[in-house]
């Protein structure tokens, strides 16, 4: 728990409602929402953003997410729904502690997530491709979580041949014994 | 594909149904690779795309390899892999094109925006000043009043899915927004339901709430360096 971030606050206040709570997130209402129905799913550990966020709790966030999702078709009649996640300053996060945006939708309620597209040529496209694909190859190893997991600080992961990166840095950091 | 009369459609099984869907869906051609595209990264479950309506170069789209429409169709162990390949490719946009921030997207149904009828996950590469203001999500003022209301509403809602985990997969249930259910052994939360007042709080929405932190204002004290990455740049930011 960060002692100076709201949400880790709001994640320890008991006093605070939860719309849904277990061991690993936090389901609060946004008390400034998009519209009737806007729920924010957090990991109760501090993650600022979402690279630092360990895989299993990724998947399970937004497993919570979908049932979140869900709930709001079901008791607030929603018609659609929308999961934003804002990752870094630069896409428009708030606050410094990891969460996903679950937001129920209605005709006319005047909201709008839909992008201007933009051209980009054939050759441009096929450049992205190239760098993308060049990133890409380091994933697939995901975090697991284990039953009694202990922290460990020097073990490291295997690393797929031909990735020197140091994008592993963060399985230093979190990675748990087997 | 050939013309089929509501009568073949009622005898036909879920299976063959699904079949007729994917042999109809674009996506699925994409992923079985009969419709070209610019394909990132790819595993046993998802296939992941250049969309070819990006928001910003690298803008990718996460298929799911099985057509499901949408997102309450799909078991967790694939809708939790979706996520984990998210978090990848986020973390690839940040390191090829030096975005400095992500957004995840997803519309679920036709007013959230949803254009096809296979499931998918948008990651988009951010920078700062790139002109993209619609992920940023609007912030209205609320009655605690109201805020209760929602919240006791949907802490029903999540309460009684939880205790009955296979009601909750129920589609047929997802797909009707009415809240009809049939005599259900749950006793508390239903007894309460209210019925959701939606005009009411379209215009409730003007009692500020005193006193409430405001996000912004919070900051992250340094976090331990290691190497200088971008992603703990990105992450201090927010000081
Ligand atoms: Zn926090
Ligand atoms: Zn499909």
């Amino acid at each position: 728990m960060k002692n100076d971030c709201v949400y880790c606050q709001m994640i320890a206040d008991k006093e605070k409602e939860k719309i849904y709570e277990d061991e690993k997130v936090v389901v609060v209402l946004d008390d400034k929402p998009a519209g009737p129905g806007h729920l924010l799913v957090m990991p109760k550990q501090h993650y600022p953003i979402m690279e630092q966020v360990p895989d299993f709790i990724m998947s399970h966030a937004f497993t919570i997410a979908n049932k979140m999702s869900i709930a709001l078709f079901e008791s607030l009649n929603a018609q659609g729904t929308n999961i934003v996640v804002n990752n870094g300053l630069a896409g428009g996060q708030e606050s410094a502690h990891f969460m996903i945006n679950v937001i129920a939708r209605r005709e006319g309620d005047g909201m709008n997530f839909q992008w201007v597209p933009r051209q980009l040529s054939e050759e441009e496209m096929s450049t992205i491709e190239l760098q993308m694909k060049e990133q890409t190859k380091t994933i697939g190893e995901f975090q697991s979580e284990k039953a009694k997991p202990i922290e460990m600080e020097t073990k490291v992961r295997r690393i797929p041949a031909g990735s020197e990166d140091r994008e592993n840095y963060l399985v230093k950091r979190f990675i748990k014994i087997p | 594909m050939p013309e089929i009369t509501e009568e073949q459609l009622k005898n036909m099984t879920p299976e063959q149904i699904a079949e007729m869907q994917k042999q109809n869906c674009i996506f699925c051609h994409i992923v079985s690779g009969k419709v070209a595209s610019k394909k990132v990264y790819e595993d046993d479950k998802v296939t992941v795309i250049l969309d070819i309506n990006p928001a910003n170069p690298g803008h990718s789209v996460i298929i799911p390899k099985e057509h499901y429409a949408i997102m309450p169709q799909i078991p967790e162990d694939i809708l939790g892999h979706i996520f984990m390949v998210a978090k990848g490719i986020s973390h690839a946009c940040l390191k090829a094109f030096k975005a400095q921030g992500t957004n995840i997207f997803i519309a679920n149904g036709v007013v959230a925006g949803q254009r096809a009828q296979h499931f998918m996950v948008h990651v988009i590469p951010r920078k700062e000043n790139d002109g993209i203001k619609i992920f940023q999500i609007p912030h209205k003022d609320v009655s605690e009043d109201q805020l209760a209301k929602l919240s006791s509403i949907l802490k029903a809602k999540v309460n009684q899915m939880m205790g009955i985990k296979e009601e909750v997969l129920d589609l047929d249930n997802i797909k009707k927004p009415e809240i009809k259910k049939e005599e259900e052994p749950t006793e508390a939360p239903e007894e309460g339901k209210e019925e959701p007042q939606e005009e009411n709080k379209e215009e409730d929405v003007k009692t500020l709430l005193g006193g409430k932190e405001e996000p912004e204002e919070e900051k992250v004290p340094e976090t331990e360096k290691e190497e200088e990455i971008d992603i703990d740049k990105i992450a201090e930011l927010f000081k």
